[in-house]
């Protein structure tokens, strides 16, 4: 076995066949993207070249397009918050506490096992202003009836209320990843930190933290990335609407290729949210590196 | 360390040459396949019957009357014709089944049988040749005048020429919960500022007067059209979808006003943006609002027999108002044949010319009998045991006009069309107002129409 990996070229013959899926599952649609951003196509007339046309409408104000960038960083931020930062919090708590841990992990995984679908029919639900819905129903209960609204349809609460299924589906994936992170910190650590007096917040500020920070970043890396293109759920609850308040740049995307037919215009912002999808990622790991040194 | 990389990078430029060669030769294999079986191919070249599938794509459920009626037809005629087989697939939410057509269509698999209105996209299909000439076909069966004259015009394109075969008929009107209009001793509206008034007498009393589908878009835009109908006929949308008139235009400011009041007064149910089509008729049939606009096609699930026990007896219908200056008359109102079949001239072959033949002969009587209005001259008459409001319904039907309006989203651009759906449920949310969602809409067409209109 050592020989084999020893050998760098049989090493790569074995790399070979996962790299070829990858070209042609995620490399090659992002060439055919890059190619088709050039052109000005129906997808039943001819395909007439139009050089950076396309670009230059995204930079110069195509105002729905930066509607949905800005939406699109909203959405990310609650996502990320959600999903990363609460994960973070039943993480520790399912630490602390013995009984019951299996029972709770299974429960808090169970939304990342169900169908977008699914989980777009219960927050509609939720949601519903009429007939009344839980969430309307319970603020009324509680005495907060001024607050109930038709959540969905509400200008300023839509892209709100699109993010949380999103956000809140995804909390039990993330709890497992950093649980399982604090549980791989070896005792000793803790104990002797302890022993010294380290009081529980400066024990997970000073020791936890740093221990499970290439764990964080992975996980921020994946709800940024995963939330940058957050599609399924935004465009079951409300299509981008009401107007454009929770378009985001793949429902648009996807918009303009299909429904308004405008494959070229619709393949050049798939390129943007690719570079955009990497800019995130460069960023958050400079950021973390900074944080280090 | 270099040699390497330099075996990587080989390796790798490799691969990306093998994917692009490999991508490009299935594009070409990719036309030659959907050539062989869109016309029919043979399924095993030893058999004597060679077995031909055609598939329908279907704008709406399978299990929908025209579909299953159909499918009935297809089925009686693959015993005679055992070659023949027809599949369906059926995708119930129109974007979703635009964009799979499209979708399709653009990757050079067009489907021998498809829904679509005679729309912009369809048109282009024409100018590329790739739809069978519908008129053509009916008139060489004979079949052209049997049809209600309405069905086949709403099929036309503005210039005459129709390529899509209709398979049902309906009125649009507004129903209403006639006891609750009895309590608090309303009439029907007979111009829109009684409609207005109604409304607001429904309001004050705690009901919310109307419900619609915001979701699916279509219902809304129905109510931006009302007034540029009733002022101009179909004058206004032929020539703004083309950039010769204006939203700003009288009859446009009109359609847009009447929305944006209807929205910002509250006479829509609240959130109505997110309700879906099912959820706005529910809505009705609970005895929650007073009054919902829609087809003639719903009128069997408010039959008695359908409904609940408070809401038997209690549905009327009533015609789009009128106004001053109207240049439409009182029974021209929104009269379609729905979305119309269109076939594929590649897989249009004699044994799918003796079918359309066979369907024709069979479909109106199978089709009406389901509780529907066909797009043929056929009535039932009382001794069939419909229901009441069926006959009212099939009576008003022998009453419509001549004129009819168009669904604008039938007419315009795709990319437009688009834009007017969620901008238009903006509107009606007071998000914009008139003037500025007038401003954005000239602003689309001026953009998006040179395309398709030239």
């Amino acid at each position: 076995m050592d020989n084999i990996l020893r050998n760098h070229k049989a090493v790569l013959v074995f790399l070979l066949p996962a790299m070829l899926v990858y070209v042609f599952t995620v490399l090659s649609p992002i060439l055919w993207s890059i190619y088709f951003s050039f052109f000005s196509w129906d997808g039943v007339s001819d395909m007439v070249y139009i050089g950076f046309d396309n670009y230059a409408k995204i930079l110069g104000g195509d105002k729905t397009f930066w509607k949905a960038f800005s939406n699109n960083l909203i959405y990310v931020f609650i996502i990320v918050a959600m999903q990363v930062f609460l994960g973070l919090l039943v993480a520790i708590l399912l630490t602390s506490i013995t009984k019951g841990r299996e029972l709770f992990k299974t429960l808090y995984f169970a939304p990342a096992i169900i169908t977008s679908v699914a989980i777009a029919q219960l927050f509609q639900n939720i949601y519903s202003f009429e007939p009344v819905g839980i969430l309307n129903y319970c603020l009324e209960q509680i005495g907060l009836g001024d607050w109930s609204k038709p959540w969905l349809s509400d200008l300023e609460w839509a892209l709100t209320a699109v993010s949380i299924p999103e956000g809140w589906r995804f909390i039990g994936l993330y709890m497992i990843i950093l649980y399982t992170a604090l549980l791989s910190i070896p005792s000793d650590i803790e104990e002797a930190a302890r022993i010294d007096g380290a009081s529980s917040w400066n024990l997970f500020r000073s020791i936890k933290m740093p221990l499970i920070k290439p764990v964080l970043m992975v996980s921020i890396i994946m709800a940024t990335t995963g939330a940058l293109k957050g599609f399924d759920i935004p465009y079951l609850l409300t299509n981008g609407g009401p107007g454009r308040v929770t378009e985001l740049l793949p429902t648009y995307m996807y918009k303009t290729a299909f429904s308004s037919l405008n494959f070229g215009y619709g393949s050049a912002m798939a390129v943007f949210i690719v570079i955009e999808s990497l800019i995130a990622v460069a960023f958050i790991r400079r950021m973390m590196d900074s944080k280090e040194t | 360390m270099i040699r390497y990389f330099k075996w990587l990078t080989l390796a790798l430029s490799l691969v990306v040459l093998m994917a692009l060669v490999s991508a490009c030769g299935g594009g070409t294999n990719n036309s030659n396949n959907t050539a062989e079986a869109g016309s029919g191919a043979p399924a095993n070249d030893g058999q004597k019957a060679d077995k031909k599938t055609y598939k329908w794509f279907v704008a709406r459920g399978v299990d929908g009357p025209q579909a299953v009626t159909v499918k009935e037809i297809a089925d009686e005629f693959s015993k005679t014709h055992p070659e023949f087989e027809l599949v369906m697939e059926g995708t119930g939410d129109r974007p979703s089944y635009l964009q799979k057509l499209r979708t399709l269509i653009a990757s050079n698999e067009m489907p021998a049988m498809f829904d679509t209105d005679s729309d912009a996209y369809a048109s282009k299909l024409v100018q590329e040749g790739k739809l069978v000439d519908m008129k053509k076909v009916l008139q060489d069966l004979v079949k052209y005048e049997d049809f209600r004259p309405i069905a086949l015009q709403y099929q036309q394109f503005a210039d005459g020429s129709m390529y899509t075969l209709p398979l049902e008929f309906g009125i649009e009107v507004f129903w209403y919960n006639i006891k609750m209009f009895k309590d608090l001793g309303l009439e029907t509206p007979k111009t829109f500022d009684e409609f207005m008034k109604v409304s607001e007498t429904l309001k004050k009393n705690g009901i919310t007067p109307i419900a619609v589908d915001g979701k699916d878009k279509w219902p809304v835009l129905r109510y931006l059209a009302y007034k540029p109908f009733r002022i101009t006929g179909n004058d206004f949308i032929e020539n703004v979808k083309k950039g010769k008139a204006s939203f700003k235009d009288p009859a446009g400011m009109a359609g847009i006003q009447l929305v944006h009041e209807l929205g910002t007064k509250g006479y829509f149910q609240q959130g109505f943006a997110s309700t879906d089509y099912t959820a706005a008729r529910d809505l009705f049939l609970a005895g929650k609002t007073a009054i919902y606009y829609m087809g003639s096609w719903e009128t069997m699930n408010f039959a008695n027999d359908k409904i609940s026990a408070e809401m038997k007896d209690n549905i009327g219908f009533f015609r789009l108002p009128m106004m001053d200056g109207a240049k439409t008359a009182e029974n021209d109102y929104f009269i379609n044949s729905g979305i119309g079949v269109a076939f594929n001239q590649e897989t249009f072959d004699d044994t799918m010319k003796e079918f359309v033949k066979f369907l024709l002969e069979k479909y109106p009587a199978a089709y009406t009998k389901k509780g529907q209005f066909s797009p043929f001259n056929y009535a039932l008459d009382q001794a069939q045991g419909m229901p009441e409001i069926f006959y009212k319904i099939q009576d008003e039907i022998a009453k419509s006009g001549s004129v009819f309006a168009v669904p604008w989203d039938t007419r315009l651009d795709p990319a437009t069309n688009e834009l007017l759906g969620n901008e238009l449920i903006a509107l009606g949310l007071g998000a914009h107002t008139p003037d500025e969602f007038a401003e954005i809409m000239d602003q689309a067409i001026k953009e998006n129409a040179p395309k398709y209109f030239k």
